[in-house]
C-alpha cells in the first residue's frame, strides 16, 4: 500500500516535471496535449469567472498563449492545473483592467449594466448543460453571484482545491477564501431550496 | 455553545471534503451538528451545492480547441525564430567585444612601439589613439543630437502649435 502510494506520488512528480521540461522547450506536441487535457476545466473556470461565453473563449486562447510565453517559469513542483488557473486568473484580471474596472468585484457592473449576461446569440456551454430545472435555477443563481464568489466556488467544488491553494491562486488571505465560500454557498440556497431541501 | 463553536464547525464543514478532518474533530463536529440547526443547514447546503454544481458539465467547443492549438503552434514558431535571432545577435556582440578588446590592446602596444621609434612622448601617441577610437562615436553622437527633436529651441517638435504658442 505504501509502495503504491509512493509510486503514485513519484509518477505524479514525474508528470509535473515532464510538463515543466516540455514548457521550457515550448514543445508544441505537449502543448497540444495539454490544451486537450485541460480544455473543459479551464473553460469552466473562465466561464464561471467572466459569466460570458465569448469573453471566456477569448481568455481561454489568451491563457494558453501566456502559458507558452511564461512556461519557463513553471517549476514542476506544484500541480500544473493550479499554475494554469493562476495564469487564467491573471489573464482575466488583465482583461478587466483593460476594460477599465480595477477588480473582479466591479466586473458585475461593467457589461451594459446587466450583470454577466450572456451576450453571445448561441447558447453557452453552461446553458446547453442546464438540462434539468435545478441546474437551470442554479445556473441563474450563479450568474447573479458576484465573480469573486463564483471563482472561489468553482475552484473549491469543481477543482477540489485546498483552501490554501485557492488563497495563493487568487492572492487573498485564507480567511477571505473561507468567507467567500461560506457566503457563496449560502447565496445559492434559494436556487436549491425546491430540489434539495 | 458560543460564536467560536459555530465558526469552528463551519470551518470543519468546509475542510472535511477536500482537506479532511481528524477523528476527534469529526466527532466534535457530529456532536455539534446534532444540536446546532444553523451549522447543520450549512453542511447540507454545501453538499447540495457541490452535487448540483458538479452535475452541470461544461464542454469546450472543438473549434475553440483547434483554433487555440493553431495559434499556440504559430506563436511557438515565432518565438523560436526570435530566440534564434537574439542568440545570433548575442554571439555577434560577444565576438565584436572580443575583437575590440584585442585590437585595442594591440593598438596600444603598437603605438607605444611607434612612439619609441619616432621619439615622441608616449602620452601624445596614447592621446591620439584614444581620440582615434572615440572619434566615430563622438561624431555619431553629435549628429544624433543635431537632429534630435529637443534640439529645436529645447522643445520637442511633436508638441502642437497651440501648445508652442502658449509656451511662448
Amino acid at each position: 500500500m505504501v509502495v503504491t502510494a509512493f509510486s503514485a506520488l513519484l509518477s505524479m512528480e514525474t508528470e509535473e516535471a515532464r510538463i515543466a521540461r516540455a514548457l521550457r522547450r515550448r514543445d508544441p506536441d505537449v502543448l497540444d496535449a495539454l490544451i486537450v487535457q485541460y480544455q473543459h476545466r479551464l473553460l469552466r473556470y473562465l466561464l464561471h469567472l467572466t459569466g460570458n461565453c465569448a469573453t471566456a473563449e477569448d481568455l481561454f486562447q489568451e491563457t494558453w498563449m501566456r502559458v507558452l510565453e511564461k512556461g519557463h517559469l513553471y517549476d514542476g513542483k506544484s500541480r500544473f492545473v493550479t499554475w494554469l488557473l493562476t495564469i487564467a486568473h491573471n489573464v482575466a484580471i488583465d482583461h478587466l483592467r483593460r476594460r477599465s474596472p480595477a477588480s473582479l468585484d466591479e466586473m458585475q457592473d461593467s457589461e451594459n449594466g446587466a450583470p454577466f449576461e450572456v451576450q453571445d446569440a448561441r447558447p453557452s456551454p453552461l446553458e446547453q448543460a442546464a438540462a434539468n430545472e435545478q441546474s437551470a435555477r442554479l445556473e441563474a443563481a450563479m450568474q447573479q453571484l458576484p465573480a469573486i464568489f463564483r471563482e472561489v466556488l468553482t475552484l473549491r467544488i469543481h477543482e477540489q482545491m485546498k483552501l490554501e491553494e485557492i488563497a495563493k491562486l487568487i492572492h487573498i488571505p485564507l480567511a477571505t477564501v473561507k468567507t467567500r465560500l461560506y457566503r457563496g454557498v449560502m447565496a445559492l440556497r434559494p436556487a436549491l431550496k425546491g430540489g434539495a431541501e | 455553545m458560543n460564536g467560536s463553536d459555530h465558526e469552528r464547525a463551519r470551518e470543519l464543514i468546509l475542510l472535511r471534503d477536500v482537506e479532511g478532518v481528524g477523528n476527534s474533530d469529526a466527532a466534535w463536529l457530529e456532536c455539534h451538528l446534532t444540536v446546532c440547526e444553523e451549522c447543520a443547514r450549512f453542511g447540507r447546503q454545501l453538499e447540495d451545492t457541490t452535487r448540483a454544481l458538479r452535475s452541470i458539465p461544461v464542454t469546450a467547443p472543438i473549434s475553440l480547441v483547434g483554433a487555440t492549438q493553431a495559434r499556440v503552434r504559430q506563436r511557438a514558431a515565432e518565438l523560436r525564430d526570435h530566440e534564434a535571432k537574439v542568440f545570433l545577435i548575442g554571439i555577434s556582440f560577444c565576438l565584436g567585444l572580443l575583437w575590440s578588446a584585442g585590437s585595442a590592446f594591440v593598438g596600444w602596444k603598437v603605438s607605444g612601439w611607434l612612439a619609441e621609434k619616432i621619439q615622441v612622448s608616449p602620452w601624445i601617441v596614447a592621446t591620439g589613439l584614444v581620440v582615434f577610437w572615440l572619434a566615430p562615436a563622438i561624431a555619431i553622437a553629435v549628429g544624433l543630437l543635431a537632429h534630435h527633436p529637443l534640439a529645436n529651441h529645447g522643445r520637442p517638435d511633436w508638441l502642437g502649435a497651440s501648445i508652442k504658442e502658449e509656451l511662448q
